[in-house]
């Protein structure tokens, strides 16, 4: 189930809401059991199939958690049984996802003709799978205290993050769920969880949907083996750079906001990434849950920084390529993965050269600033059409199509007059959101660091203009839902497909 | 308190803005703006001539294929029946289409659909970018029929933009019409009148351009489009027969069958091109033959039955010239003299 779809947002969030509450008036238990049970309902809206597989997986590390836990307070090392439980999810995993793209590559290599059966990829099977792992670690890692049954069942379902995220912890999540403050219907929470879903829905419906329209043409052209105009290349990247953001930003929001419904709070994924001023700060504003698990859980694992600069290196690039691998089986993935990587190799060496030479001081702040936002914005932009691309070679036309001579060939049969005006329209508005406005996290809230964020802001805000905000809010989450209009308007959200 | 002020203020601004939208959009109906006013035209006359009709009929209700495909007199000596060609254009929904055929038929009546595929695969209940246009300009009824919910999703499957243009329209009528004089409603004796005086129209597309069956006239040429060779009819390898319009289908036939009516369902003709020859389309138009049989659906003939050459067809891949379309109908007749003794 979309959170933009009709039957999502005037049936089934209104109806858990409502029944949550109402359960909780006589049993907080059954309000968690009414929530994970919605949970799974809200998983297996398009594909019932997958619902048992995820059951079987939470039941499987479940066990392993508990086993681990156990055998921790008898004084034994836990860790064979985290192996086996990191070893059966990264399986399962492979399966899905990775098993096909394996089986692609050997039998190019070595000439042969495997072939397997066509499985459709469990929606949300790297989220829950990588919520998982976490947890297992963290139990070994002795993080973990609560472990009840119920409550993990819906840390794991909880229907906000299941499908694309935030990816969240076990320790973040657990206490809330026994919170009486969240079995209470509060008003505050509404007008927080309210604004920022109103805010995500307009990102995507508003701002991803229609970049979405001049991403397309320039990738499709390269995926038929043409080389796009370029205007239409530029215009393909540039869109898309901003498609992928608002969409996944959009859907985080939504996310968050949705939970916050419920008075539960989940971790920020996105703060204004692309006001980076370098690729490192930009991984600590994008996809901060999977940027902090990639850091907590393999980079650290595979030593850090702590085996000298080449290792660390290395260790990055390894990080970077396997979170590339992350999202898809697809070696557009892991050239994207790697080139992120060497961008944060060379973001690392820059800053002890300016470190040691005191370049930045030479330099005057706001040129400085200007300069490294533009750069680290077109580094981005230049790692993103490995990412949407289908096949390396399509990305390499759309390379070729920055530098070709045909200027604004193909336009005029690409995008009409109006769509070159609502282009226009767009790019400005999208000027002022990404570099203009602050981050809605950091417009609501007082406070600007630490993942769990109250946005308490937005309270003061609403106190201030008790009219202005609710009907500003309104009429952006009815323009969003104007913006699906039309004859088949389906949008899913980019990263449901990973 | 101020947060539940918040709360209570946002739900009144949308009850605001929602009721101006929804009266916005109930207002742009009647807008005199581009639609296929002669397939509005047509059902007009069509539904006159019906009524005129002694004795138990055969109503042919379908798309333009049928519209082109059927040549009535040929068909009524087979049937030994009146027939009367009730097909307008595929782009009507199948709910309007079966409301159209029970409206026109009576008690003894044989409602035969001949339909296009793409009716079968389709989901009427999302409606087309083609549909909206013709019920905003003269049939509002079909909006008001609706269901609450059908209502909503007819509503959100056109883009604001599209009702804010219709609104426009309107208020602008008077300039409009003296633009597109074709765009105005013309009323229905006037209409009559003008059919009954069969002036010869050079417009194929005409209510004016139709017998008294309501077949078209003058589609003896040839000269289809060579997108004819590449035509899937809306069929591809995963088709599948959508199961709300099966329903659809089985609960319009109960319900006529009721009123002493029967339904028969058939297939569009079909030009032999490189993908209808493809294996694929031929097991895929057997298998919505199939799915309609076993759901208790009278069926007529099989597809295979109605395949063309392309040198069959006059305009489009869906329309047969006046040879062809004498083959197939005095085919049909013979399967539903057949089927109805």
């Amino acid at each position: 189930m979309l959170f933009t779809s009709s039957e999502f947002l005037f049936v089934f969030l209104p109806l858990v809401l409502t029944i949550f509450f109402t359960f909780a008036r006589r049993s907080k238990a059954l309000a968690l059991t009414w929530l994970s049970a919605s949970s799974l309902f809200f998983y297996g809206w398009s594909n019932p199939g997958y619902v048992c597989l995820l059951i079987a997986s939470i039941a499987f590390n479940y066990i392993i958690g508990y086993g681990m836990q156990m055998t921790r307070k008898r004084g034994i090392n836990s860790s064979m049984l985290m192996v086996v439980g990191v070893t059966a999810d990264l399986c399962l995993l492979g399966f899905y996802k990775y098993l096909f793209f394996f089986s692609t590559a050997v039998n190019s290599l070595l000439d042969t003709s495997f072939s397997l059966p066509n499985f459709i990829l469990p929606l949300g099977i790297s989220f829950f799978t990588f919520t998982q792992i976490a947890f297992l670690v963290d139990v070994h890692r002795g993080q973990v205290v609560d472990l009840n049954f119920g409550k993990y069942f819906l840390f794991v379902t909880y229907f906000p993050h299941l499908i694309a995220g935030p990816i969240i912890h076990h320790k973040g999540m657990m206490h809330q769920f026994g919170k009486p403050s969240i079995f209470k219907a509060n008003w505050n929470n509404f007008v927080i969880g309210l604004t920022l879903f109103s805010i995500g829905l307009a990102k995507k419906l508003i701002l991803a949907d229609t970049f979405a329209n001049f991403s397309a043409p320039g990738f499709l052209t390269a995926s038929l083996g043409d080389v796009p105009s370029a205007a239409i290349t530029w215009v393909s990247v540039i869109s898309y750079t901003f498609q992928i953001y608002f969409d996944f930003s959009g859907y985080s929001d939504m996310a968050v906001g949705i939970s916050r419904l419920l008075g539960i709070q989940l971790p920020v994924n996105f703060r204004s990434p692309y006001k980076s001023i370098n690729i490192i700060e930009f991984w600590r504003r994008w996809h901060m849950t999977l940027s902090e698990f990639l850091r907590d859980y393999l980079y650290i694992s595979l030593g850090g920084n702590r085996l000298g600069s080449s290792r660390r290196y290395i260790n990055l690039i390894l990080t970077m390529m396997l979170g590339g691998l992350w999202h898809g089986a697809n070696s557009t993935f892991l050239v994207w993965g790697t080139l992120n990587g060497a961008y944060l190799c060379i973001n690392h060496g820059w800053h002890q050269i300016s470190t040691k030479f005191l370049i930045s001081k030479k330099v005057p702040s706001t040129a400085g600033r200007f300069v490294s936002v533009s750069l680290t914005f077109t580094a981005v932009a230049i790692a993103w059409i490995f990412f949407r691309a289908d096949t390396i070679g399509s990305a390499l036309l759309m390379f070729q199509g920055f530098f070709s001579n045909s200027g604004f060939d193909q336009w005029h049969l690409t995008f009409s007059a109006t769509q070159s005006i609502q282009l226009g329209i767009l790019l400005v508005m999208t000027l002022l959101i990404v570099w203009g406005l602050p981050s809605p996290y950091d417009w609501l809230s007082a406070e600007s660091e630490g993942v769990m964020m109250p946005p308490a802001r937005v309270l003061e805000i609403n106190q201030k203009y008790s009219l202005a905000l609710p009907i500003g809010i309104c009429i952006l989450m009815l323009a969003s839902l104007c913006a699906k209009f039309g004859p088949a308007s389906i949008s899913p959200f980019l990263y449901f497909q990973f | 308190m101020s947060q539940k002020r918040f709360v209570i203020v946002f739900l009144a601004t949308s009850v605001v803005l929602i009721s101006i939208y929804a009266w916005v959009f109930h207002e742009q109906f009647g807008a005199p703006v581009a639609a296929e006013y002669w397939v509005g035209q047509a059902r007009t006359v069509k539904a006159a001539t019906a009524t005129t009709v002694v004795g138990n009929k055969v109503l042919v209700v379908a798309g333009s294929s049928g519209l082109f495909g059927i040549d009535s007199a040929v068909m009524e000596a087979e049937v030994h029946r009146p027939v009367i060609n009730m097909a307008l254009h595929a782009g009507l929904s199948m709910d309007w289409l079966l409301k159209y055929a029970d409206e026109n038929s009576k008690n003894g009546d044989v409602i035969f659909m001949p339909l296009e595929y793409e009716y079968f695969v389709s989901d009427f209940f999302l409606p087309s970018a083609w549909m909206s246009t013709p019920v905003v300009a003269w049939d509002s009824d079909y909006f008001y029929r609706l269901d609450l919910i059908q209502k909503i999703q007819f509503a959100t499957s056109m883009a604001p933009s599209e009702v804010a243009a219709n609104m426009i329209a309107k208020l602008n009528r008077t300039n409009v019409l003296a633009q597109f004089p074709d765009r105005a409603i013309i009323p229905l004796v006037k209409l009559l009148n003008n059919f009954e005086r069969q002036t010869d129209s050079t417009d194929v597309y005409s209510y004016l351009n139709m017998d008294l069956h309501g077949d078209i006239k003058g589609s003896c040429h040839t000269h289809p489009p060579s997108s004819i060779e590449n035509e899937s009819y809306f069929l591809s390898p995963g088709s599948q027969v959508n199961p709300a319009t099966l329903s659809a289908l089985v609960s319009a036939s109960k319900k006529m069958e009721a009123q002493g009516k029967r339904l028969i369902v058939g297939f569009q003709p079909i030009a032999l091109n490189s993908v209808t020859t493809q294996h694929w389309f031929g097991f895929k138009s057997s298998e919505i033959e199939s799915s309609l049989r076993t759901a208790g659906l009278r069926v007529l003939g099989s597809p295979s039955d109605y395949y063309f050459n392309t040198t069959d067809f006059f305009d489009t891949p869906y329309h047969l010239n006046c040879d062809a379309r004498s083959v197939r109908s005095k085919l049909l007749g013979k399967q539903l003299h057949t089927a109805l003794q």
